[in-house]
């Protein structure tokens, strides 16, 4: 065997051969993806781990504390992934810029807010009603056609609802401040006033809702105001709901930004029938939460969570994009899609809806023209 | 990361820094050992770090993956507790797409419980997270009512007029309260009166707020910016701006409605029209304002884009709601004139400050 080389040169050439060839073993034998056990799915709520016992409060110093906000902390349950899918995408419906029938209305302020269609409606036949509220009207679609459309007086609507016996009602919060219901005609049946009970001003409301007892509009992305019965007659009483009622009729849902920066949002559910809490789970969406954008169930007890994230760079919010996360009926998530960019300048009102099966539609306004994109849930 | 991959990543980098940073896919990998900037131990004496079982996904491309930390890790809303947010996204998704999932709850009171307070002070704050403003503070014994939550051991309460967040650490059952915890402290004090001192604002903000609400009602008027002190004459707009009608005396744009608000360049009457600056100014110069991060927003500042000859702007009021919108008052255009509103923002927009303020 012959002596280790003393010559400085030949002992760097040989160590840097014999680490290329440990990476190179490395490099080949790393695998693509870990090859550890499927790992299961999260157990229900209620087989969480329990909660860490809660700081007790300080005790009266000298000089004061600053008052107590750190909240308490509970265990997380098992880890959980869900099936991650770009969703299969269909485009329902496409119309260019324009006022014609199948066109839809697009404003690029100078000076003002820019405004495209804010909302849409599925009606339990899986009709589409799209609001295009700068053309004056709400258009209905039929299979991705044009079947007809609905006047409306102004151009300041920016929630519409199908109710499901085919009658529509539109929210204009503030230009006049009312919700006007439509009979299955089309015709104008019904105004009623925003402002009343706990909605102390129009531009307080957050969404329009149909149910099987009546018209709600939503107060700050909190309770639900009624605002008529199933008839269409104004509600005095103007009775609450705790969160927006599941499609199922069992729930109400609710939804917070736990913490933007960090990206995660509080999903919650409550019995309709008790008002007791069912669930609530938090979720992280990867990147910081500019805002929500959906919260729906659909009639099989499925919880839909929608939102727009961005990376924060410099100060500036850059990548937007929209995810849209599904929930079981024990509010376990099952299911993520990611959607495009929403345009960087409009508002979004509702731009997005599911149908009764749990599929989700999207308002895409691009350059040309308005598409409506069906996504899909894996499974 | 495992010590076989940390090995091998470091005797590349040893061979060739280039051909490691090349590989793409290994990077993409959520790491089991490696503590993503949430797990950071956080400077408590509390007991709050839970170790999570991590998990690893494989991670597809434009994919969503769920991933588990300590709840301890979402509880830091202050940024003296978590660090900048500009250090919170990258090592959790480092191809952006990371969503984590976790129970984050002790059961939670019935809708509508009373419940009390059992700290000396409590922080009712106007969203989740220290990072939020103080609504007020509960006094020791104060009842509230429970409207929702819990978010990540916030409680969503109604104290009389203020309904905000607070941490249900300190919340309990009225038939759990012992009244002996408050030791000293004021007699308790019903939802109906809260205690603690009323928001309140600087001078000049409050001034700029009483200047915006007397504008609301007025009419959209394309490249103006005035409006009356009794709410008569509002004007009226039709058509699509620039090329309206509008019709009255008084109204402002957006860009006009903000200068009148923000006094800029210098004061002067709601009545008298002035049209000092555009979007365009505010976007791209900073005469009597600066840019500031949208993360840091106070009421009174403003946020505004300007794109292509498109732009608006809208006065900042408060950043309460739970779903990201904003409360603010805007000139948005013909059709509703000068509103009060939620709304979103999109992530074009910027958040700019007056000076002085």
């Amino acid at each position: 065997m012959s002596p280790p080389s003393t010559d400085p040169t030949a002992r760097r050439t040989a160590l840097l051969v014999a680490l290329l060839t440990a990476a190179a073993v490395a490099w080949i034998t790393w695998p693509d993806k870990p090859t550890g056990p499927t790992v299961p799915p999260a157990p229900p709520v209620a087989a969480s781990p329990p909660a860490l016992p809660a700081p007790a409060p300080s005790p009266p110093v000298v000089i004061a504390p600053p008052p107590p906000d750190v909240p308490p902390v509970a265990a997380p349950a098992a880890p959980l992934v869900a099936p991650s899918d770009a969703g299969a995408a269909r485009t329902v419906l496409r119309g260019p810029w324009g006022d014609g029938p199948g066109h839809f209305g697009r404003r690029a302020a100078n000076e003002g807010s820019p405004e495209a269609p804010t909302s849409l409606a599925i009606d339990g036949r899986g009709d589409v009603a799209v609001l295009d509220q700068v053309n004056r009207r709400v258009q209905r679609f039929r299979d991705g056609r044009f079947v007809g459309s609905l006047p409306l007086p102004n151009e300041a609507a920016q929630d519409v609802a199908a109710l499901a016996d085919g009658r529509t009602a539109v929210l204009d919060r503030l230009g006049d401040g009312t919700v006007t219901l439509f009979d299955a005609a089309g015709r104008p049946a019904r105004t009623v006033p925003l402002v009343g009970g706990p909605i102390a001003e129009g531009g307080a409301v957050t969404g329009l809702f149909a149910t099987a007892d009546g018209l709600y509009a939503e107060r700050e992305h909190r309770e639900l105001v009624r605002l008529t019965d199933a008839r269409g007659e104004p509600d005095p009483a103007r009775s609450t709901l705790w969160g927006r009622p599941t499609r199922d009729g069992l729930s109400m849902l609710r939804a917070a930004i736990a913490d933007r920066a960090r990206g995660t949002v509080t999903v919650s559910a409550a019995s309709r029938a008790t008002g007791a809490m069912d669930w609530s789970r938090t979720v992280a969406l990867g990147g910081v939460v500019l805002h929500l954008t959906l919260l729906d169930g659909d009639r099989h007890g499925r919880a839909y969570l929608g939102a727009v994230v961005a990376r924060e760079r410099g100060g500036a919010l850059v990548d937007p994009r929209g995810v849209v996360v599904r929930f079981d009926r024990a509010g376990v998530p099952d299911g993520t899609l990611e959607l495009p960019a929403p345009p960087e300048a409009d508002e979004l009102f509702r731009p997005l809806a599911i149908d009764d099966e749990g599929r989700v539609f999207a308002l895409s306004p691009g350059p040309d023209g308005l598409s409506l994109v069906e996504y899909s849930f894996p499974g | 990361m495992g010590p076989f991959r940390r090995g091998a990543c470091l005797a590349l980098l040893l061979a060739s820094a280039a051909a490691c940073g090349d590989q793409g896919p290994l990077i993409e990998t959520v790491d089991d050992d490696v503590p993503a900037v949430v797990d950071r131990p956080r400077v408590s004496d509390a007991p709050r770090a839970v170790d999570a079982p991590v998990v690893a996904p494989p991670r597809d491309a434009g994919a969503v993956v769920v991933r588990d930390v300590p709840v301890a890790a979402m509880d830091a809303g202050a940024p003296d507790a978590g660090g900048t947010s500009d250090d919170l996204t990258p090592d959790l998704t480092p191809d952006g797409g990371a969503a984590t999932v976790m129970d984050v709850e002790p059961p939670a009171p019935t809708m509508g419980a009373t419940l009390r307070v059992t700290a000396t002070s409590l922080n009712l704050r106007s969203g989740v997270g220290t990072s939020h403003a103080i609504l007020t503070v509960l006094s020791c014994g104060t009842r509230v009512t429970f409207v929702g939550g819990p978010t990540t051991g916030w409680w969503n309460v109604r104290a009389g007029t203020f309904t905000g967040w607070a941490s249900g650490a300190y919340l309990v059952t009225e038939t759990a309260f012992d009244a002996s915890v408050c030791g000293g402290a004021p007699t308790p004090i019903d939802a109906g009166t809260p205690t603690g001192p009323t928001p309140t604002m600087p001078g000049e903000v409050s001034q700029m707020f009483t200047l915006a609400r007397s504008a609301v009602g007025y009419s959209y008027y394309w490249g103006h910016g005035s409006w009356g002190t009794d709410g008569r004459d509002r004007g009226s707009c039709s058509g699509s701006c620039p090329s309206c009608t509008h019709t009255g005396r008084y109204g402002a744009d957006c860009s006009g409605f903000v200068a009148k608000v923000w006094q800029i360049p210098s004061p002067s009457p709601v009545t008298t029209d002035r049209h000092p600056y555009s979007t365009y100014n505010f976007v791209n110069s900073a005469t009597h304002w600066s840019r500031v991060n949208r993360a840091s927003l106070r009421p009174g500042d403003a946020l505004t884009y300007n794109t292509n000859g498109a732009g608006h702007i809208v006065l900042y009021e408060s950043g309460s709601d739970p779903w990201g919108s904003v409360w603010v008052y805007e000139a948005r255009g013909c059709a509703t004139g000068i509103v009060h509103n939620l709304r979103t923002i999109g992530s074009n927009y910027v958040a700019i400050r007056r000076e002085g303020l």
